[in-house]
């Protein structure tokens, strides 16, 4: 066996997904190759280093269930990621125009009624041009591709995954790119 | 056309037969068997050397195997050949990109990709061919995604994309054949994919936006055929807490899709070239109101159409019809068409150099949201199909 076929199955050979046979096969060269045997230890020295690593980081029982009610509990526009200072800029805009709003329809009021109610749109919804389409529908959106024909599905996996799981993962400017 | 050996012919030289039509043949005379037999040693070194040309680069003037048979064969390799791979991906993100390794467990419907290190994967997706499942390893929990389950549309993709051989390769140490897959209707997206020469497997997928910017590439870096597979590998783990998984979804049409988000749909009247309806689909918004996705494709580029009415002041579209409604201005006064006010918002852009393009439009009712892989411009044409 060359070597660089035996060790692109070190993959398959740590996962137990070899055969029998391709597992003798392998640990026969391994025995007679040095190389390939280092290229192994090398290789689990650096998993159990990872694994240790990556143990330590694990967060504390009940800390997602603690976010995850905080998130819910929170109004639902204050869950849109977007830069603090556009929040900042939002609030006050919204802020000026609610009052703007207010003041001209106490004027109109205090002279006559509007003939008809007027029913504004859901303002924190509408009126940010810079507002991302929800990670919601991204997600949907991206995995709707899932079953289609020569679909990437490892990257649609990887894509659908950081829309689903954070908001934040959206690069801000994403609304100011320009078209094709 | 020159073709490859097939394995038996391979098979038959390495176990030193000679396979028909080179073996000699008996009942002839003694000269006329040697002859015969040095004509058929000759005729097989000849046919040695030009498969061992075959096997580097195909003569000049030799006549491809066919595309659109290939696309075919490519399509379902993957649920005809159990295997093993290691996958590496790279996804343009802003400007920049963010990459990823996963291993993949294939056997027919069922799959199983874990991103992240090896040694503790950060998070797997398990598909059985109905529903794709997140597991989350750190909380342990499993949540559903949506993605239907149709069988992939290979002959509207055909329809809709032109399929061409661009070269050869070799990908995880195999030897592959490129195919390229480009837009009959232009703008939209391409594909090039690296297939596997024996098994058509796509080892390598390079998938290019309509604006001809690389979206991704991913390719295996290892794949091992018909590995040892135990059926653990394709079940949630026991113990692991599932959220949201509801039994399975309805078959949607207009009319119960439209009762259940509480908005008589509208739909694109008149979809972009080569697209068609694919799938009608309940989801929600972030904040929990729900959303009609219905989803178009030309077999490669997708098209959706989110469609859900304004939420509630003060709280949620939880009892349905919603404030256009209930107050008279959604369905009593709408018709077919009429749903895109001038005044009350112009489409935004969202998402762009993303997955998709996104615009947002403000009806009277409702909020439309369009996402594809598709110009401003193009998408716009389409927006403004809803007026």
């Amino acid at each position: 066996m060359r070597c660089d076929a035996v060790q692109r199955q070190f993959d398959a050979l740590e996962f137990d997904a070899l055969s029998a046979s391709e597992t003798t096969r392998l640990r026969h060269h391994l025995t007679a190759c040095p190389a390939c045997a280092a290229a192994l230890d090398a290789r689990q020295a650096e998993d159990v280093e990872l694994k240790a690593a990556l143990a330590a980081e694990v967060p504390p029982l009940g800390m997602w269930s603690a976010v995850e009610a905080a998130i819910i509990a929170s109004p639902a526009p204050l869950r849109r990621a977007a830069p603090r200072s556009l929040h900042r800029g939002l609030r006050w805009a919204v802020g000026v125009a609610t009052a703007a709003v207010l003041f001209a329809v106490a004027g109109r009021w205090s002279v006559r009624p509007p003939r008809t109610p007027v029913t504004p749109p859901s303002r924190s919804i509408a009126s940010s041009p810079a507002a991302p389409a929800s990670s919601e529908t991204v997600a949907a959106y991206v995995m709707g591709a899932w079953r289609d024909p020569f679909a990437d599905q490892v990257a649609l996996g990887a894509r659908a995954w950081a829309h689903r799981t954070s908001e934040t993962s959206l690069p801000a400017a994403e609304s100011t790119t320009g078209g094709g | 056309m020159v073709r490859l050996p097939s394995a038996n012919a391979r098979q038959s030289v390495r176990a030193g037969r000679l396979p028909w039509p080179f073996a000699s043949s008996g009942g002839v005379s003694r000269g006329g068997a040697s002859l015969c037999r040095a004509a058929s040693l000759l005729a097989w070194g000849m046919a040695l050397v030009a498969g061992c040309a075959g096997w580097s680069a195909p003569p000049k003037g030799a006549t491809p195997p066919d595309a659109a048979a290939w696309v075919k064969r490519a399509t379902s390799a993957d649920s005809r050949i159990p295997y093993f791979a290691t996958m590496h991906t790279h996804i343009a993100a802003g400007t920049g990109y963010t990459e990823s390794t996963a291993r993949i467990w294939r056997n027919g419907a069922r799959q199983r990709i874990e991103y992240g290190p090896a040694a503790a994967p950060q998070r797997i997706l398990l598909d059985d061919g109905a529903h794709v499942r997140w597991l989350d390893p750190q909380t342990r929990t499993v949540t559903l995604a949506a993605t239907g389950r149709r069988s992939p549309q290979v002959d509207l993709l055909l329809k809709n994309y032109r399929a061409a051989w661009d070269g050869s390769g070799v990908i995880a140490g195999r030897p592959s054949r490129i195919l390229r897959l480009t837009p009959l209707h232009p703008p939209g997206p391409s594909r090039r994919l690296w297939l596997d020469r024996a098994t058509a497997l796509t080892l390598r997928t390079d998938s290019f936006s309509a604006d001809g910017a690389l979206q991704s590439s991913s390719f295996a870096l290892s794949v091992t055929f018909r590995p040892k597979l135990t059926a653990d590998r394709f079940r949630v783990p026991s113990g692991w807490r599932e959220t949201a998984l509801p039994a399975d979804p309805p078959r949607w049409t207009l009319a119960t899709l439209s009762e259940r988000v509480g908005i008589p749909l509208i739909g694109l009247a008149r979809p972009p070239a080569g697209f068609r309806l694919d799938e009608m689909a309940l989801t929600q918004t972030g904040s929990g109101v729900p959303s009609a996705h219905l989803r178009y494709t030309d077999g490669m580029n997708s098209l959706s159409l989110f469609e859900h009415p304004y939420p509630r002041a003060g709280g949620g579209m939880g009892r349905g019809m919603g404030r256009g409604m209930g107050r008279g201005r959604g369905m009593g006064r709408g018709r077919r068409g009429s749903g895109v006010s001038e005044t009350v918002g112009e489409p935004c852009v969202l998402l762009a150099g993303q997955a998709g393009r996104s615009l947002r439009i403000f009806g009277e009712d409702r909020v439309y949201i369009l996402v594809a892989d598709l110009p401003e411009r193009a998408l716009r044409a389409v927006a403004a199909t809803l007026k």
